[in-house]
């Protein structure tokens, strides 16, 4: 019995590679992700001068071009770039997966429950709340939260989570709604289960794939918004490397010592565009087609 | 006579807002104007009729998915008229249902094995321990390995999943099974085989049924009694001997004239005298008097503005129609 | 020139999937003279849609094409170049399909929906065609359709209508370009039974009247009975049975027919045969033999290893089953 069982779960995950693998494009992406998490976690073993990510000068060396010492040259300071955007890395991922994993279950939470009553006063309620939040520019409302608060990267992942929530409770609320009157939903209800089966066994399941989707393809894009706090000089302080703050220090420097900006800006752009691959995937895999 | 089911001039109306959003003209959707039946233990009752007929309604009103506009439902005497969630949970045990389309009365996301453990569970049929041994019974009632335990509903066939349903409806052991249109999505080998399998189940545990359908060519096989529904009412209903022999209404007519058959007997039972014509109207807009009559060839005066009430020609055979008297 | 419309040779279709290549079609030979009405009876996943879609080589991007031959007034469909096809498409053959709803877009007007349609066909034939003619031959294609008030028909949305409505627009665009052929893929399925009724009645009426050739394809056995003059029974890919309509149900042969037959409720009653054994055949692995023969209440040892021939027992009636006919004839 348990062998059928583990064999139709293998059979599911073996579907869902081959979903996924159909686009290489989206392949590149998962590599690139991984990638992405390697430098961050093994940064200090991986970076050829992990030193310079913390509180280090070294004015012989300020400002040199790339060179095949330092591969993307070094700052006013003297610390190496490339360390320095690799363990600036981490904090790109904590934010980008932290805001994700908290605004996640917030918003599926609220989204589901506005489904199930959906068409009565608790869904016009929740909903309508959930509009305001939208209503308000996100970028502005993070970099309003952030400015009031004290300058730390946890409390950035707290702007940008108060900005972002409402999205992920709109997606939810409009799969669960129509799920909610499905036939076997229905039937659900005629067999007698409570609403917490319903809304988490029944409905949730149905909803996930745009989820999971959105999660996967969002990243990126949360941790531009950090990236962007962080160039304003909210989120991370110094000495901690945070891309956007790397950007913003170089900006004086352009054009002529272009790589101090250079590097941590095309850094972005790499994370962006490999979430972005990845989440194509994602999408790929999820979807009901049949294969 | 056991009466398991009473309906007693049903009603159930949908306001809807047949103007537009500025200038909004709310009308009653009639779906169920008026049905009144029985159903003994034991019965296979078919309630028969096309689209806008209100069949489908009426079984989810019993159901407990409406709540009916007016009227009542008595089920073992007792009336039940409210809400399914309203309703104890024994007596949610007691009616179950198998619904048409088996795409999406299952859960894609859930196993057979969860789908079927779901009413065991809520009505704690059996023990914990017990649950997969059940599921396995239950799936053996119908015919199924119990390989398919784990299987998804996009694995198994549309068949395959009507049994399923079958089996999570008779999971909670119930007295009254509501079967809305359950092989009208099937190819007919497998409603063949579906079919026999319901009357199979229905001498075994002696269930009665309400039958949802379209098809009267299969519930000439398969019910005890027939009643024809057209834009929510009941225009006539008989043993099914008496109706297939001798149908009195002119819808019922035209509705015979319609079937494709395929054997020259068959043919011979055919009405000739009338065939179809006119479209369906819908339950927003019941003609004044008897609903049909825009449709009637043997239209009378009387029709246009009076509705007929229902009158017992031969025992047990009701029909509500001008053109005939008690 | 001779009469045959249609001919079908030995098509062979399938379609790629994550397992493998499921191979559908199994050598399959169909025949249209002109004005002739033929039936393809099948269940789901016999394969009819297939046939259908590769008649108009509208068949989705997994489906693969192993072998044979669709000839349209002797030229090959299969080697068509895509003004060909458009040809095709627009001028000799039109199609029905199931869902009404979904054949028509609904953000274009019936009135809209039926011009584009005529005009396309007329501009493949070369002739040019003014709004004032248009909406005049709109009009007359709404009304042999027995559309009523064809008028304000053409100023309504899809969704405005019913579905018996909808399916008799379709019909009326689809026999307003058809010339030669028309391909219903099971047309009054989603139908209410007196509307499905009078939808048959009047393709029949209008197919006669234009002389246009009809294939239908259902998975109703009397549909086809009052519709057709031959069939053909279709199981898992292949032909399994060929003959005039009136014959099918007189002198059935092959076992799938009988059974099939005896799965249908009658209005005489009598009760219903207890469906066939078994399931619908693994296309990923297709036995070597017949098809049916897992199925098959007559099967003998011979029908798992050869697959049998297509042969004619009797003038017009033709067989694919060893217990009427040996590997070479009858």
């Amino acid at each position: 019995m348990k062998t059928l069982d583990l064999n139709v779960t293998w059979n599911s995950i073996k579907r869902s590679i081959y979903k996924f693998s159909r686009n290489k494009i989206s392949v590149v992406g998962f590599f690139m992700v991984l990638f992405i998490i390697i430098v961050a976690i093994f940064a200090p073993y991986l970076a050829p001068y992990p030193k310079h990510a913390g509180a280090f000068v070294d004015f012989n060396n300020a400002s040199k071009p790339p060179s095949l010492t330092y591969l993307f040259g070094t700052d006013p300071f003297g610390r190496d770039i490339l360390s320095r955007v690799m363990f600036a890395f981490r904090g790109a991922l904590i934010m980008g997966l932290g805001v994700i994993a908290m605004i996640v279950p917030v918003g599926v939470l609220v989204g589901l429950i506005a489904g199930y009553y959906s068409g009565t006063w608790v869904d016009t309620v929740i909903m309508r709340i959930t509009d305001v939040f939208i209503t308000l520019p996100a970028l502005l409302l993070a970099l309003a939260v952030a400015a009031l608060m004290q300058r730390t990267l946890f409390n950035s992942m707290m702007a940008v989570a108060f900005a972002w929530w409402p999205w992920y409770a709109r997606l939810t609320y409009g799969m669960a709604s129509s799920v909610r009157n499905e036939v076997f939903v229905q039937d659900a209800e005629t067999i007698g289960a409570s609403k917490t089966h319903i809304i988490f066994k029944e409905i949730l399941p149905n909803c996930l794939a745009p989820i999971f989707t959105k999660m996967a393809l969002e990243v990126g894009w949360v941790i531009l918004v950090g990236a962007t706090l962080s160039f304003v000089g909210l989120g991370e302080q110094p000495p901690t490397p945070a891309l956007g703050t790397m950007v913003s220090d170089g900006a004086k420097y352009l054009p002529f010592q272009w790589w101090i900006s250079t590097a941590p800006a095309l850094a972005i752009m790499f994370i962006i565009l490999a979430f972005n691959l990845f989440g194509d995937g994602i999408r790929d895999m999820l979807s009901t087609e049949e294969v | 006579m056991n009466e398991l089911l009473k309906i007693d001039n049903l009603k159930k109306y949908f306001p809807v807002n047949i103007g537009s959003i500025s200038r909004k003209k709310i009308v009653n959707l009639k779906a169920v104007d008026g049905v009144s039946f029985y159903l003994n233990q034991g019965e296979i009752l078919a309630l028969v009729g096309e689209s806008g007929s209100g069949k489908s309604t009426t079984a989810y009103t019993i159901m407990g998915l409406y709540k009916p506009t007016e009227g009542k439902i008595l089920f073992k005497g007792m009336d039940i008229s409210i809400e399914a969630i309203k309703r104890p949970l024994s007596l949610k045990k007691e009616i179950q249902t198998v619904f048409q389309d088996p795409g999406t009365s299952l859960n894609p996301q859930r196993t057979v094995k969860q789908i079927l453990e779901l009413p065991l569970k809520v009505h704690r049929i059996v023990a914990k321990e017990k649950l997969n041994e059940k599921i396995e019974e239950l799936l053996g009632t119908v015919e199924l390995s119990a390989d398919y335990m784990f299987k998804y509903p996009r694995m198994i066939g549309g068949g395959e999943r009507q049994l399923v349903a079958i089996a999570r409806a008779l999971a909670t052991n119930p007295s009254l099974v509501i079967l809305d249109e359950p092989t009208s999505a099937l190819d007919v080998s497998i409603q063949a085989k579906i079919i026999n399998m319901l009357l199979k189940l229905q001498r075994d545990f002696n269930l009665s049924y309400l039958f949802i359908t379209h098809d009267l060519s299969l519930i000439r096989n398969v019910a005890t009694r027939v009643g024809i529904m057209y834009l929510g009412k009941i225009y006539e209903i008989a043993p099914t001997q008496d109706f297939f022999s001798k149908p009195l209404h002119p819808y019922t007519q035209m509705l015979l004239s319609s079937i494709p058959v395929i054997s020259n007997e068959e043919r011979e039972l055919k009405p000739k005298k009338i065939t179809s014509t006119g479209e369906i109207p819908s339950p927003v807009n019941v003609p004044p008097g008897c609903g049909f009559h825009p449709r009637c060839p043997f239209k009378l005066e009387n029709c246009l503005r009076e509705n007929p009430q229902p009158v017992e020609v031969t025992p047990g055979h009701f029909v509500r129609c001008f053109l005939y008297k008690n | 020139m001779s009469d045959l419309l249609l001919n079908i040779k030995d098509l062979k279709v399938g379609y790629k999937v994550y397992e493998g290549l499921l191979r559908v079609l199994n050598g399959v030979n169909i025949e249209v003279n002109k004005g002739e009405r033929i039936g393809i009876v099948g269940e789901t996943g016999s394969g009819k849609t297939t046939i259908a879609k590769s008649m108009l080589r509208i068949l989705p991007k997994t489906a693969r094409i192993f072998g044979g031959e669709i000839l349209f007034q002797n030229k090959d469909v299969l080697k068509m170049s895509r003004s060909e096809l458009s040809v095709l498409r627009g001028q000799g053959t039109s199609m029905i399909f199931q869902d009404p709803t979904a054949s028509l877009n609904p953000v274009f007007t019936v009135g809209s929906i039926i011009s584009d349609v005529i005009r396309y066909s007329r501009t493949l034939s070369g002739s040019r065609i003014d709004s004032s003619q248009m909406k005049e031959t709109a009009i007359n294609a709404l009304i042999s359709a027995s559309l009523p008030d064809a008028d304000r028909l053409l100023a309504n949305y899809p969704f405005q209508l019913s579905g018996g409505m909808r399916q008799r627009v379709c019909i009326a665009m689809a026999l307003a370009t058809a010339r030669d052929l028309l391909i219903a893929d099971e047309p009054t399925t989603n139908l209410d039974v007196t509307i499905q009724d009078q939808v048959l009645r009047l393709i029949k009426e209008l197919v006669d009247k234009k002389d246009t050739s009809l294939i239908l394809i259902t998975h109703s056995l009397a549909v086809v009975g009052e519709m057709t003059d031959r069939v053909y029974v279709m199981y898992a890919g292949t032909i399994l049975e060929q003959v005039n309509t009136q014959d099918l149900f007189k002198n059935p042969y092959h076992p799938y027919t009988r059974a099939l037959l005896s799965c249908i409720p009658k209005l005489s009653g009598g009760g219903i045969a207890s469906g066939i054994p078994g399931q619908m055949l693994d296309y990923l692995n297709p036995p070597q033999g017949c098809r049916f023969s897992s199925r098959c209440p007559k099967v003998m040892p011979i029908c798992e290893k050869e697959s049998p021939p297509l042969v004619e027992i009797e003038p017009g009636h033709k067989v694919a089953c060893f217990l009427f006919t040996t590997k070479q004839g009858a």
